[in-house]
């Protein structure tokens, strides 16, 4: 990319400006970091009650292997209490996950239609921002916010869960590799892959609504990928996240690419009233 | 003086259609230059192509040098462009969208926060400058707009029809800020389908159908469209010696007669005034009043006819192109009689 730095001025500027508007929309903000923290609440809520399920020794065995696919480090057996709550915890990780995802997604779908709407992009294009920084600026601006709600809030949820749970448990499931590197890692990376998803969607669709629908649809392969892993068909572990993290990344780079190259100017000027 | 703008033969299609045709234009530095026409003339899909947001289909144009399509970047950190519509973000305050702009064009912080207050200030918008440009009323946004396009003191400005959606009141402020604009170096083009503002504006105006009708000073084209007219107003056309009597024909033979001096065009009468076409009204008016005092007429008024631009516009772009050529320079068309009036065939000037 020609032009220096990848995070220059206009870059910085435009994520500046992006959070300058998102700042003074309450809608927007209340979505982006009510849900997580809704989440937190959930998580523990989940916890505080599976202290009062009891299970058949059928029902922990089959946990209890499921668990040791995910943990493979973990040789420890688990007590009635904690496999069911690590039953239930598990899937909050795919949760976690998708977090981040959603709002962000909404407003990177309504980043460049936004713009045309509000009539601003004509004059946004013709300043010297090149494609690749305002689309950069733009999906960076949409996911940072998502990702640091995320963070935060599942710091929270360490500390809380703390109080909540076994220390067996606490060591061994949530703050396992799996998990650590996956909200560390894994999340970033699947926000990005989704903004870059809903620009794409944003340059190419001539309505914020159309956007927004459209957009919408990217979640269903992670909703998919949790009820696997909740009936067992997915495993979600260390290596698995390590692979899907080195893809993903790759994927968001070639998308952003792929975002620039299909971004027509002519043709939001020409075909979109 | 330089040339900011350079466009030759440029065009653009949309499917089979052309917006724009084999366009071929100078601008200078300094000049503010007026694009007129109607609607689907093909304003501005022009504009876009110079702001480097439509590619041209045919054609080229630089901008202080850049070509707007080898040097898209270079030639937008060298120009400011103001729309129809402000293009503003409406959450943001006005200083905040200045600042935001301006740093999209490298300033160094402090230039950021100086040009932003210089503007507002000079606009008379300092006191609102925490605002959101949503509270503004029209014209506000338009004088921010106008700030915005001028932050990073660009060579040139694109203004598309910059007062279309404003009140009067509005329209003036952003039209005296036009005007205060003159003299500071920076070339204007100006898109308007507002005459009045074209003629008090612009150093030069093109008429533009799809192509360039016509080019010049806003004062070549009322003169080049019906040619230099002198009226001439006479108190006893019915009573001069050795005419015939009665009123109307005794104008008319007087009017015959004019018409065979030397250097006079048509020449018509309407009531008691002759309107004699002319090349040269210095040159040839002094011996026209002279042959009409030997003929015993009481002259009451000589005076230069002043066409309004307006009507030249209006008959420019209701003809086909074709008959004006691709492009005109205002200064070589062949004089055409004044429509409105009944004229009598003189000698050819």
């Amino acid at each position: 990319m020609k032009g220096g730095k990848i995070i220059n001025g206009r870059v910085i500027a435009v994520i500046e400006n992006e959070w300058a508007q998102m700042r003074r929309n309450r809608v927007v903000v209340l979505t982006t970091f009510a849900p997580p923290f809704l989440f937190v609440g959930l998580a523990l809520t989940v916890l505080y009650i599976s202290s009062f399920i009891d299970l058949n020794p059928a029902a922990v065995s089959k946990i209890s292997g499921i668990l040791s696919q995910s943990l493979p480090s973990t040789m420890y057996v688990l007590d009635r209490s904690d496999a069911v709550r690590a039953a239930l915890l598990n899937p909050f990780l795919i949760l976690f996950e998708m977090l981040p995802i959603v709002v962000p997604l909404t407003v990177a779908s309504y980043s460049i239609t936004g713009e045309k709407q509000n009539r601003s992009l004509e004059t946004l294009l013709s300043t010297p921002i090149r494609t690749w920084e305002l689309l950069l600026a733009k999906a960076l601006a949409a996911a940072i916010p998502g990702v640091a709600a995320t963070w935060y809030s599942f710091v929270i949820f360490l500390i809380a869960a703390r109080f909540l749970v076994t220390r067996d448990l606490y060591q061994n499931l949530i703050l396992s590799p799996t998990w650590l590197i996956a909200i560390s890692l894994l999340t970033p990376i699947f926000t990005m892959f989704a903004v870059s998803l809903g620009i794409i969607i944003s340059s190419r669709v001539k309505d914020p609504q159309g956007a927004q629908q459209l957009g919408s649809l990217i979640v269903l392969p992670l909703v998919g990928i949790m009820i696997a892993q909740v009936l067992g068909a997915v495993d979600v572990n260390f290596s698995a996240i390590l692979t899907t993290a080195l893809v993903v990344a790759i994927a968001d780079v070639l998308l952003l690419a792929l975002a620039v190259r299909l971004f027509r100017r002519e043709t939001i000027f020409t075909g979109w009233k | 003086m330089e040339n900011l703008v350079v466009i030759e033969r440029l065009g653009r299609r949309y499917a089979k259609h052309w917006a724009v045709n084999d366009l071929t234009l100078n601008i200078e530095q300094g000049e503010i230059f007026g694009v007129l026409g109607p609607n689907g003339a093909g304003k501005t899909t022009i504009m876009r192509m110079l702001a480097c947001l439509v590619t041209p289909s045919a054609g080229s144009a630089t901008i202080c040098g850049y070509d707007i399509v080898r040097d898209p970047t270079e030639v937008r950190k060298r120009i400011g462009i103001l729309t129809e519509s402000a293009g503003l973000y409406d959450a943001l305050s006005a200083q905040e969208n200045l600042q935001f702009f301006a740093k999209l064009y490298d300033l160094s912080p402090d230039q950021v926060k100086g040009r932003a207050e210089y503007y507002l200030k000079l606009l008379g918008l300092w006191e609102r400058r925490r605002d959101p440009a949503s509270t503004f009323s029209s014209g506000m946004k338009q004088k921010l707009s106008m700030a915005r396009s001028l932050i990073h003191e660009p060579s040139v400005l694109l203004l598309d029809e910059p007062t279309s959606t404003l009140d009067p009141e509005g329209a003036k402020l952003v039209r005296d800020f036009i005007y205060s604009l003159k003299g500071q170096g920076r070339s204007i083009i100006l898109c308007t389908h507002n005459l009045a503002e074209a003629q008090s504006l612009c150093d030069r105006v093109g008429i533009i159908k799809r192509t360039l009708l016509r080019v010049g000073t806003p004062h070549q084209l009322q003169t080049s469209l019906y040619g230099r007219q002198v009226e001439f107003r006479l108190a006893n056309v019915g009573r001069l010696e050795g005419w015939k009597d009665g009123q109307g024909e005794i104008i008319n033979d007087l009017a015959v007669a004019v018409s065979s001096i030397d250097g006079v065009g048509d020449v018509a009468v309407t009531g008691d005034s002759m309107f004699v076409s002319m090349d040269d009204p210095d040159l040839h008016t002094p011996g026209i009043v002279r042959y009409l005092v030997e003929q015993g007429a009481e002259i009451i008024r000589v005076a230069e006819v002043e066409h309004s631009l307006e009507r030249a516009y209006l008959d420019l772009v209701s003809r086909p192109a074709e008959v004006w050529g691709a492009e005109g320079e205002a200064s070589s068309h062949t004089p055409h009689p004044t429509p409105h009036t009944p004229t009598i065939g003189g000698a050819a000037a």
